[in-house]
C-alpha cells in the first residue's frame, strides 16, 4: 500500500518536473554555488584540482597497458582559433604528464543539414573518454547512454553548470567558467564606466543556455541598476548577424553601447562599428578574445571584455584523464578563472594577460 | 523439618519460562518501538516527500503562471493591439485569465509606457514602478511591497515578430489571502499545514493550515530550502499531524502473536531437546541397569563414580556373602517385619522352608519367637537355643537388631552350630574322669579354710563333736566323689528325718537347734534319693547347725516339682559349704543364690515318683498330750502338733500330767519331751506302763538328743522334730490303744507284781483278772522309783526273792506301799508280809490271797 502509494508520488512528481523542466532551466541547472552546497565534499576536491591545474605538469605515476582512448567532439570549424587552442594545450599538456593517448577529433560544423556521422562514429569508436566541447539537447541526450554505462567517460569541457537531473551519473568532470559571475562583473563594470545618459541597446540570444546565462541577467543587472536599454534584439549566434543587427541598431538609434551577448556577436558588433568609420564612439563588450585579439582592444571598440582561462580547460581535462587513470579522487566540477579586462588596460599588461589566459596556445594567439 | 527436594527439570523450565516471557515482553515492546519508529520515519520520508510534492505543487503553480505569462506575452507580441487598448482586449479575449494562476500583471512597453491590469489594486496600492527593479528576465522574484502585499512577480521580455523588444510583461502572484495556492499546497499533499519562508529576509510568505486540525498534539515538521524558480532563499515548511495510534498495535498484533507462537514452540522444543538431551540421559543412569557408560561425557564421571560405588557394594557383598557363607554359622538377616532379606545355604539347611516362608516366625519353631519379637523390639543381647531334631543339630542363636537402609530395625540372627561343643561337653563330662575327678576333689584352700575357722571357734569344740563334724565332711565328699550310687525313693520328709538325725549324731546337737519347716504334704512327696542330695541335706543340716546365728532354719518348699530350700547362713565365710553344694548341685542340676539375709536359697527339679503316694492324714479329734518337761522351745512343737489338727494338751511335767490331766477323758498319745533329764521321761514311760499294765501304750519321747538306752516300747522321734516327722510319729502313735487318765487310782488298787516266771505270772495274771486289779509287772524292783512314784499305795507281791536293802528303801521311800511275800526267802525284812503258798500257785491259793489283801486294805482305808 505504501509502496503504491509512494509510486503514485513518484509518478506524479516525475510528471511535474518534466512539465517544469521545459519551461524552466532553471531548475535544470545548478551553478558552482548550488552544486558545492548539494556535495560538499567537492568543494575541498576542487581546490586540490585547482592547484593541480595552476601547478607545472606531474607525470603520471602508474603504467599503462594500452593508450587511453579519446574522442574529441569539436564545433564548428576545425580550424578556428579556439579549436586549434584546444587541441594544441590538450596535447601539449598531455605529453608532458606522459600518458600514452590516442586522440580521435570529431567534427559538429552546424551545418544546416545536420550531419550526424561524427556521433555515430564517435560511439561506435568506444574511446574511453569523451569529451564535448558543448551541451545542447542534442548532446545532453547522446551522453546520456554513455554516463548510465559510465563507459567511455563523459568530461563536458566550457560547461559548468552541473545538469539536475545527472546528479545520480554525472560525467567525469563539467569543465568551464562561471558566466554568471562574469555577467555580474561585467554589467557592474559598465554601470561604474558608463555615464547615466549613455543609450544602451543590447543584442540578446534567444532562449538558451547563454541566452539565460548572460543575456537575460545582464538585463537584469542593468534593470537592477536602474538602466534604460532602449532597444534589445535577439539575434542568432554567429558574427555575421551581430554585424547585420549592429548596423541596424547604429542607423535607426545610434546607440552609445551596445551590448553583445557572445564573443560572435561582439565581433560582428565591433565589424559594425568599425565599419561606421573611425569616428564613431560607439562601444561593445566582448567574451574573450577575437581573431584580431588584442587589437580591438586597441581600438576603442570594446568596452571591456571578460578574459577567459581558455587553455585551463584544456588541461583540466589532461589532469582529470590522468587522476582517472591513476584512480585518484577528482572533483566533478572544475571551474576556470575568468578575469574582466578594462578596455583601457595598457597593452603590456593585455598582453601579459592573454599569456596568462593562454599559457599553453599562446602563439595562436598572437600572430 | 523436612528435606525439600527441588526439579531441576521444574526449575529449568521455570527459568526459561521466565526468560521466555521477558524475550516475549521484551520483543513486544521493541516490535511496538520499531513499528512506532518505522512508522514515524517513514512518516518523515513520507513527509520528505510530501515536501517535495508541496514544492513541485508549488512550482507547478508557478510554471503554469510562467505559461500564462508567456501566453499573454505572445498574444501581446504578436495581436499588435492597440497602445491602451490591450487590457481590454486581453480580458475580453482571455476570460481564462480570470482563473489563472496569475493574479494580476502589469505591460511596461519599451517606449516607456505601461499598462497596469486593473486587479492590481485588489492586491496593493504601491506604485507597482517602484518594484519593477526587483524583477528578474524570466525568473520568480519575490517582494514585499509597502503596504505589506507579498508578491511573486514574473518578468518576461516581449519580442516582436522581428525579434525587436517592445518591451517587458511583469505577472504577479499574491501570496496574501491566496486560498487558492494555499489550498493546493495543502491537498496536493494532504499536509496539516504550510509554510513558505524567506530565510533572507526573516519573513513569511505563505502560511496556511486546514482548518479543523489540531496541531497541538505530536506533529512531524519538516523544514527544507525550497527549490524553485523564485530568485531567493526560501524554505518550505510543512506540518502533518502524528499521532501515536492503536492501530500499531493492532498492526502489531499478527507478529507479536507470531513472535509468541515461536517463542512457544522455541520453548517447547527447548524443552523437549533439553529433556532429550539432559534431562533423559540423567533419568537413565538411574534406570540404566546393563553395563557400559552412557556416551556423554559430563555424565561419565557420575557414572564412573557410580559404577565405581556399585563395584565396590558388589564386592563388599560378594565378601560379605563369602563371609556369611564361611563362618559356619547360619545366618538370617530379616527385616522389620521378620521377612527374609538374607539367609545362608547353612541356615537354608536349617530351614528348608525359608523360601517358601514370607517370614521368619513360618518357619522358627514358636519356642524362639519371643526372642526374635524381642530383637526386633529392639532388646539387646537376646540369643537362644535351638535344637533342630531333624539334623541332630544345637544352635546356639544371638540375634541383633539393627538399622537397616530404610531405617528400620532389622534383625541379624546368627546361629552357631553348637552340637559339637556341646556333643564334647557332655562327652567331657563322662568320657574324662581326670578332669571329673580333679573338679571333684576338694580344694585344698577350701578345707584349710574350713579348718582354721574350727580352730578359731571362740568356745570349745568337745572331741565327739570334732569327729562327727570331720566323720560328715568326709561323708559328703565321698558322696560328691561317688557318682549315681543307689537311687531310693523315698518321702522327702524322711530323708530330712534321717539326715538330720545323722548330723545330729554325729556333732553331738540338739534336736532343736534347728528349725526345720517342712510341712507334712511336702514331706510326704516321694522323689528319687540319691546319695548326693543327701549329701545336699547333710552339708545343709551341717551349715544351720553350726550356724552361730539367732535363728536357725531350714525352710523346704516345694513349688510344683521345683524343690526350694532356704538355709541361713553363717555370716561367716565357709568356703567348703560353698564348694560342696556347688559340687552337688552340679550334679543334681540345681541352682544357688545367696538372698539379702545372706540365707541361701536352693532351687532343684526333683524327679517325683511316677504314682501318688497316699497321704494318710491323721485322724480328727485326736488329743495329744505335750508333756514339755526340760525340752527347749515347746512352743514350738505345740504349734507343731496344732498345725497337724489334734488337740493338744500342753503339760509342764510327768507331776502336772499325772495331776492335771484327769479332765481329759482320754489320750491318743502322749509326748514325752526331754532335754537332759532323761530319768524323769523314763520314770513316766514306766510310771504309766506300769499304771496301765501294758507296754504297747501311745508313748512319744521327744529328746533333744537320742538317749541311749530308749524303751523299747515308746516311740522316738528321729531327728529334727518337725511337722512331717510329727505327723509320722502320731499315725504309728494313734495306731495303740489311747491312755485313759481317770479312775485308775481311786477304784482299783494297783499291784505290782515283781518277779517270777512265765508261768507263775500267767496264772497270777489270769486270778487277778477275777478282782479287777490292774497290774503292773516288773521283772526287778531296780526300777521301782518310777512305777511307785505314780502309785504310792500300791501292792508290791514279790514273786521272787529281792534284795533286801531295796526293799528296805522302798519302805522307807513309800511308806504307804505294802509287800508281800508268798514265798519265804531267808534275809526277809521285817516289812514284808509272809503269805506263803505252795507250789505250784492254785488258784485257791491267789484267792485267798488276793481276798486277803484287798480285805486288808480295806480295813486299812476304813481306819483311815
Amino acid at each position: 500500500m505504501r509502496r503504491l502509494r509512494s509510486f503514485f508520488i513518484w509518478v506524479v512528481l516525475t510528471g511535474i518536473t518534466f512539465s517544469v523542466q521545459a519551461a524552466n532551466m532553471t531548475l535544470d541547472l545548478m551553478d558552482s554555488q548550488d552544486f558545492y552546497e548539494l556535495m560538499p565534499r567537492q568543494g575541498p576536491l576542487a581546490e586540490q584540482f585547482t592547484t593541480i591545474v595552476n601547478s607545472p605538469p606531474n607525470p603520471m605515476r602508474v603504467s599503462q597497458k594500452r593508450a587511453v582512448r579519446i574522442a574529441l567532439l569539436l564545433f564548428g570549424d576545425m580550424n578556428s582559433l579556439e579549436n586549434r587552442s584546444i587541441l594544441v594545450t590538450f596535447r601539449k599538456r598531455m605529453r608532458e604528464l606522459n600518458i600514452d593517448y590516442r586522440l580521435d577529433t570529431y567534427n559538429d560544423s552546424f551545418e544546416p543539414e545536420r550531419d550526424l556521422t561524427a556521433y555515430f562514429k564517435m560511439a561506435d569508436a568506444q574511446p574511453d573518454y569523451i569529451i564535448m566541447t558543448k551541451l545542447g539537447s542534442m548532446q545532453r541526450r547522446f551522453l546520456e547512454r554513455f554516463l548510465r554505462l559510465s563507459r567511455p567517460k563523459v568530461i563536458l569541457y566550457n560547461f559548468a553548470s552541473p545538469l539536475t537531473h545527472w546528479m545520480n551519473h554525472p560525467p567525469l568532470m563539467y569543465i568551464g567558467f562561471d558566466q554568471k559571475k562574469a555577467t555580474i562583473m561585467l554589467a557592474s563594470y559598465l554601470d561604474r564606466q558608463l555615464a547615466k545618459d549613455t543609450k544602451i541597446s543590447a543584442l540578446v540570444l534567444p532562449a538558451g543556455y547563454l541566452g539565460h546565462m548572460r543575456c537575460d541577467l545582464f538585463l537584469d543587472e542593468m534593470a537592477k541598476y536602474n538602466r534604460h536599454i532602449s532597444r534589445i534584439r535577439a539575434i542568432s549566434d554567429d558574427k555575421a548577424s551581430g554585424f547585420k543587427a549592429a548596423q541596424e541598431l547604429l542607423k535607426e538609434s545610434s546607440p552609445d553601447f551596445i551590448f553583445s551577448c557572445s564573443q560572435s556577436i561582439s565581433e560582428g558588433v565591433v565589424a559594425a562599428i568599425q565599419a561606421e568609420g573611425v569616428s564613431s564612439q560607439v562601444q561593445t563588450n566582448a567574451w574573450g578574445l577575437s581573431v584580431n585579439g588584442i587589437s580591438d582592444f586597441k581600438s576603442r571598440k570594446v568596452k571591456a571584455s571578460v578574459l577567459f582561462m581558455e587553455d585551463d580547460l584544456s588541461i583540466a581535462v589532461a589532469e582529470a584523464i590522468k587522476l582517472d587513470l591513476e584512480g585518484r579522487n577528482m572533483p566533478n566540477l572544475y571551474i576556470a578563472n575568468s578575469m574582466l579586462v578594462p578596455a583601457e588596460l595598457d597593452s603590456e599588461s593585455l598582453r601579459l594577460m592573454v599569456q596568462q589566459a593562454h599559457h599553453y596556445s599562446v602563439e595562436l594567439w598572437q600572430k | 523439618m523436612a528435606e525439600v527436594t527441588i526439579s531441576l527439570q521444574r526449575r529449568l523450565r521455570i527459568k526459561i519460562f521466565i526468560l521466555a516471557s521477558a524475550i516475549f515482553f521484551a520483543v513486544i515492546l521493541m516490535t511496538l518501538y520499531f513499528i512506532e519508529a518505522l512508522n514515524q520515519t517513514a512518516a518523515e520520508k513520507n513527509l520528505s516527500l510530501k515536501h517535495r510534492v508541496v514544492e513541485q505543487t508549488f512550482n507547478g503553480y508557478l510554471a503554469r503562471a510562467a505559461d500564462e505569462m508567456k501566453f499573454i506575452g505572445q498574444d501581446l507580441a504578436l495581436s499588435n493591439y492597440g497602445v491602451g487598448r490591450e487590457l481590454d482586449l486581453l480580458f475580453s479575449h482571455h476570460e481564462v485569465l480570470l482563473s489563472g494562476g496569475v493574479d494580476f500583471f502589469y505591460i511596461e512597453w519599451a517606449d516607456g509606457k505601461y499598462s497596469m491590469d486593473p486587479r492590481a489594486r485588489l492586491f496593493t496600492k504601491v506604485d507597482l514602478q517602484s518594484v519593477l527593479g526587483k524583477g528578474m528576465i524570466n525568473r520568480w522574484a519575490s517582494i514585499v511591497t509597502n503596504d505589506d502585499s507579498i508578491l511573486l512577480m514574473f518578468k518576461k521580455q516581449l519580442f516582436s515578430s522581428d525579434q525587436e523588444n517592445i518591451g517587458f510583461l511583469y505577472g504577479f502572484i499574491s501570496l496574501n489571502d491566496n486560498l487558492t495556492l494555499a489550498n493546493e499546497l495543502l491537498e496536493s499533499a494532504q499536509v496539516s499545514a504550510v509554510r513558505i519562508y524567506d530565510n533572507a529576509h526573516n519573513r513569511i510568505l505563505l502560511e496556511e493550515h486546514k482548518t479543523g486540525v489540531d496541531l497541538s498534539g505530536a506533529t512531524l515538521h519538516s523544514r527544507l530550502p525550497l527549490i524553485s524558480p523564485i530568485k531567493a532563499d526560501l524554505q518550505l515548511d510543512i506540518v502533518q499531524k502524528h499521532s501515536f495510534s492503536s492501530a500499531i498495535l493492532a498492526n502489531a498484533l499478527p507478529l507479536i502473536a507470531g513472535v509468541g507462537a515461536v517463542l512457544c514452540c522455541a520453548c517447547f522444543l527447548l524443552f523437549r531437546q533439553i529433556r532429550k538431551l539432559i534431562f533423559q540421559p540423567l533419568e537413565s543412569i538411574a534406570y540404566r541397569n546393563e553395563e557400559g557408560l552412557l556416551p556423554y561425557r559430563e555424565l561419565q564421571p557420575i557414572q564412573l563414580q557410580s559404577q565405581q560405588y556399585k563395584a565396590f557394594i558388589e564386592a563388599k557383598e560378594h565378601r560379605f556373602k563369602l563371609l556369611a557363607e564361611s563362618i559356619h554359622c547360619a545366618v538370617v538377616f530379616c527385616t522389620e517385619v521378620a521377612e527374609v532379606e538374607l539367609i545362608n545355604s547353612e541356615a537354608k539347611d536349617l530351614f528348608p522352608d525359608a523360601d517358601k516362608a514370607r517370614t521368619l516366625f513360618d518357619f522358627m519353631p514358636i519356642s524362639c519367637h519371643q526372642s526374635i519379637q524381642e530383637a526386633l523390639k529392639g532388646e539387646v543381647g537376646v540369643s537362644f537355643e535351638l535344637t533342630i531334631n531333624s539334623l541332630g543339630r544345637i544352635y546356639q542363636w544371638q540375634a541383633y537388631s539393627f538399622k537397616n537402609e530404610s531405617d528400620y530395625r532389622g534383625l541379624l540372627l546368627v546361629g552357631r552350630n553348637v552340637t559339637q561343643e556341646t556333643r564334647l561337653t557332655w562327652q567331657l563330662e563322662q568320657l574324662q574322669p581326670l578332669s571329673s575327678a580333679l573338679q571333684k576333689k576338694v580344694d585344698t584352700d577350701d578345707i584349710l579354710d574350713e579348718l582354721r575357722y574350727l580352730s578359731s571357734l571362740p568356745g570349745y569344740i568337745d572331741s565327739t563333736h570334732f569327729r562327727g563334724w570331720l566323720a560328715l565332711l568326709i561323708s559328703v565328699l565321698d558322696d560328691i566323689s561317688s557318682r549315681g550310687g543307689k537311687v531310693t525313693h523315698l518321702p522327702i520328709g524322711e530323708v530330712f528325718c534321717q539326715e538330720s538325725a545323722r548330723v545330729m549324731a554325729a556333732m553331738g546337737v540338739e534336736v532343736n537347734r534347728t528349725l526345720l519347716d517342712c510341712s507334712v504334704e511336702d514331706g510326704a512327696r516321694v522323689t528319687a534319693i540319691d546319695a548326693n542330695f543327701r549329701g545336699l541335706i547333710r552339708v545343709l543340716f551341717m551349715m544351720v547347725m553350726s550356724n552361730d546365728m539367732a535363728e536357725r532354719r531350714l525352710t523346704v518348699r516345694f513349688d510344683g516339682t521345683k524343690l526350694d530350700m532356704i538355709a541361713t547362713h553363717d555370716m561367716a565365710f565357709r568356703p567348703l559349704f560353698d564348694w560342696m553344694i556347688k559340687m552337688l548341685l552340679t550334679h543334681l542340676g540345681g541352682q544357688q543364690k545367696t538372698l539379702q539375709n545372706n540365707a541361701m536359697q536352693i532351687n532343684l527339679i526333683m524327679e517325683e515318683l511316677g504314682f501318688e503316694v497316699s497321704f494318710e492324714p491323721l485322724a480328727r479329734n485326736k488329743v495329744v498330750a505335750w508333756v514339755a518337761n526340760d525340752y527347749p522351745n515347746p512352743d514350738v512343737i505345740k504349734a507343731a502338733l496344732v498345725r497337724l489338727g489334734v488337740q493338744v494338751e500342753g503339760y509342764v511335767s510327768t507331776d502336772s500330767f499325772f495331776t492335771q490331766s484327769s479332765a481329759v477323758a482320754k489320750f491318743d498319745a502322749v509326748l514325752i519331751g526331754c532335754d537332759k533329764d532323761i530319768a524323769a521321761q523314763a520314770d513316766m514311760t514306766q510310771a504309766l506302763k506300769l499304771k496301765y499294765n501294758r507296754d504297747d501304750l501311745p508313748i512319744v519321747w521327744l529328746n533333744s538328743s537320742l538317749p541311749i538306752e530308749v524303751d523299747p516300747h515308746v516311740f522316738t522321734l528321729q531327728g529334727c522334730s518337725f511337722d512331717y516327722n510329727l505327723h509320722q510319729i502320731l499315725l504309728k502313735a494313734c495306731v495303740l490303744d489311747g491312755i485313759t487318765p481317770a479312775y485308775s487310782n481311786e477304784q482299783t488298787s494297783s499291784w505290782v507284781m515283781v518277779g517270777g516266771s512265765r508261768i507263775t505270772k500267767a496264772i497270777w495274771f489270769a486270778e487277778l483278772e477275777k478282782y479287777d486289779v490292774t497290774t503292773q509287772w516288773l521283772a526287778d524292783l531296780s526300777n521301782y522309783h518310777v512305777v511307785l512314784s505314780y502309785h504310792p499305795d500300791a501292792v508290791v507281791v514279790l514273786l521272787s526273792p529281792q534284795p533286801h536293802t531295796l526293799l528296805l528303801s522302798i519302805q522307807k521311800a513309800f511308806p504307804k506301799s505294802r509287800l508281800f511275800s508268798v514265798q519265804r526267802w531267808p534275809e526277809m525284812p521285817d516289812n514284808v508280809a509272809l503269805f506263803d503258798m505252795t507250789l505250784p500257785y492254785s488258784g485257791d491259793q491267789i484267792r485267798h490271797f488276793t481276798q486277803k489283801v484287798i480285805q486288808q486294805r480295806t480295813d486299812s482305808r476304813s481306819n483311815e
